[in-house]
């Protein structure tokens, strides 16, 4: 599990993550992760399920909103307030 | 949920094997069929116990997929649209839909099917076009699907559409106004599986009828559910490969060509021998998927897409020697060696065609090897 000091080790931990499916995971700094169509659905799911496993941040249903998971910001905060509240 | 509890009892698979050629005839696999399968434990596999289901391994679903395609492919794809029907509801069905619906999808008094395809949406799903439009007390839900596996059989479905956010899925009943189905024009394999057109013109759904969030119907309840689906056909095309492959021995020692038993021709040795190894690999493939599935393993997903393939390339390889072998009784339509000739190449079709499963494979493999090389993960 990513160290679990600061936001920025889950960035880097799904960047790396995501750079297993694209040669360059930088993209994602500016472009969304799931609605830019970059990565086929298979993808998205294996990066919840990493999230999850790996990041310390147990996925609701609730919690599957594209606002949690679109862009790198957003899986950061939403990793933070899981971590906040276990 | 799933654990070890259930077993595809093979008298049942007898029991349906003495029928199957009636089915194919009357081009429908019959309710009692499935009170027969349904019996087994099999229809309430993927569903949890609190709702009525007594949950069965990757492993020993697999198995009853596998008993069930020596029979026919086409009664083997109910447990494939049918488990994801179940599966995705118990996992991201609303509450009171759980409670509704559940106990009767796992006695098998109710059949569910799995509505994602389209004329113009099959292998790239993301292009979708049925629609789902929020209305005060729901969705109203628009557009056409095609070529639903048991979709003239079903009592619910599963529909996939476009909402104004995203990709979604939706609990949609037969008897929904706005819901018309009819069956698609005989096809040269799954003839008994029920095939459907279904038509939805404004068909209203109540807001609880949701699946999942809009925005993850394809990332999450479809991809899910189409990981099982191709373990399911994997097993199923390992039992079309077995039934294949048992006919061709049968006709090879029965048969005498020349003074001699079929085989004993080394050609004919050399059928079997391709046959075999191209199963028993398969096989392999495919019980490494169904434990990677229930052990939680990262790259289980790869495992499965690798089976599928597998499987749905060793039918077909088996089901073509044993239609070679059979000479032109192979190929008289309605035979057993025909019907399975056909049924195999449905295999290599569904659940993803071989070419995108081979680029999705390249895809995992790759992010595996990545992986592998920066230290995570391997």
């Amino acid at each position: 599990m990513p160290d679990q000091g600061s936001g920025r080790d889950v960035r880097k931990a799904v960047k790396e993550f995501l750079g297993r499916f694209v040669d360059d995971p930088d993209i994602f700094e500016e472009r969304p992760i799931i609605t830019a169509g970059l990565l086929d659905s298979l993808v998205a799911t294996q990066m919840i399920d990493f999230i999850e496993q790996h990041c310390g941040a147990p996925v609701l249903d609730e919690d599957l909103e594209l606002e949690n998971f679109d862009t790198l910001d957003a899986i950061e905060e939403f990793v933070r307030r899981k971590r906040a509240t276990a | 949920m799933n654990t070890v509890t259930g077993r595809f009892p093979v008298a049942a698979r007898d029991r349906l094997r003495a029928e199957a050629e009636r089915w194919e005839r009357a081009g429908a696999v019959p309710r009692t069929a499935v009170a027969t399968i349904a019996r087994t434990g099999a229809l309430g596999a993927m569903v949890p116990a609190e709702y009525g289901g007594a949950p069965w391994s990757h492993a020993a679903y697999g198995d009853a997929n596998r008993l069930l395609g020596t029979v026919s492919a086409a009664a083997q794809s109910l447990l494939t649209v049918h488990g994801m029907v179940c599966r995705s509801l118990a996992r991201w069905g609303a509450p009171a839909v759980r409670a509704d619906w559940l106990p009767r999808l796992a006695a098998g008094v109710e059949i569910g099917a799995f509505a994602l395809t389209e004329e113009q949406a099959g292998s790239d799903v993301s292009a979708l076009t049925c629609t789902a439009r929020p209305v005060p007390d729901g969705w109203r839900l628009t557009g056409v699907k095609r070529w639903i596996s048991f979709g003239m059989l079903a009592d619910v479905f599963l529909v996939f559409a476009r909402t104004p956010r995203g990709q979604a899925a939706f609990a949609v009943r037969a008897d929904d106004p706005g819901l018309a189905r009819e069956p698609e024009a005989r096809t040269a394999g799954f003839r008994a599986a029920h095939l459907a057109r279904l038509t939805l013109d404004d068909c209203a759904v109540p807001a609880d009828r949701l699946v999942g969030r809009p925005g993850f119907g394809l990332a999450e309840v479809a991809a899910r559910a189409l990981t099982l689906g191709r373990l399911c056909v994997a097993f199923g095309a390992l039992g079309v490969a077995e039934a294949c492959r048992d006919a061709t021995l049968h006709t090879a020692a029965q048969r005498r060509r020349f003074g001699r038993r079929l085989g004993e021709f080394q050609l004919v040795q050399g059928l079997i021998a391709d046959t075999e190894v191209a199963l028993e690999g398969a096989r392999a493939l495919a019980q490494r998927a169904a434990r990677a599935l229930d052990d939680g393993d990262d790259w289980a997903v790869a495992q499965v897409l690798t089976a599928k393939l597998a499987a749905s390339r060793a039918a077909r390889l088996a089901a073509d020697c044993s239609a070679q072998l059979h000479g032109a009784e192979g190929l008289a339509e309605g035979s057993p060696v025909e019907r399975r000739s056909q049924d195999a190449r449905v295999l290599e079709i569904i659940e993803g065609n071989t070419q995108l499963l081979q680029q999705l494979i390249a895809e995992q493999v790759t992010a595996r090897w990545r992986a592998a090389t920066t230290g995570r993960d391997a």
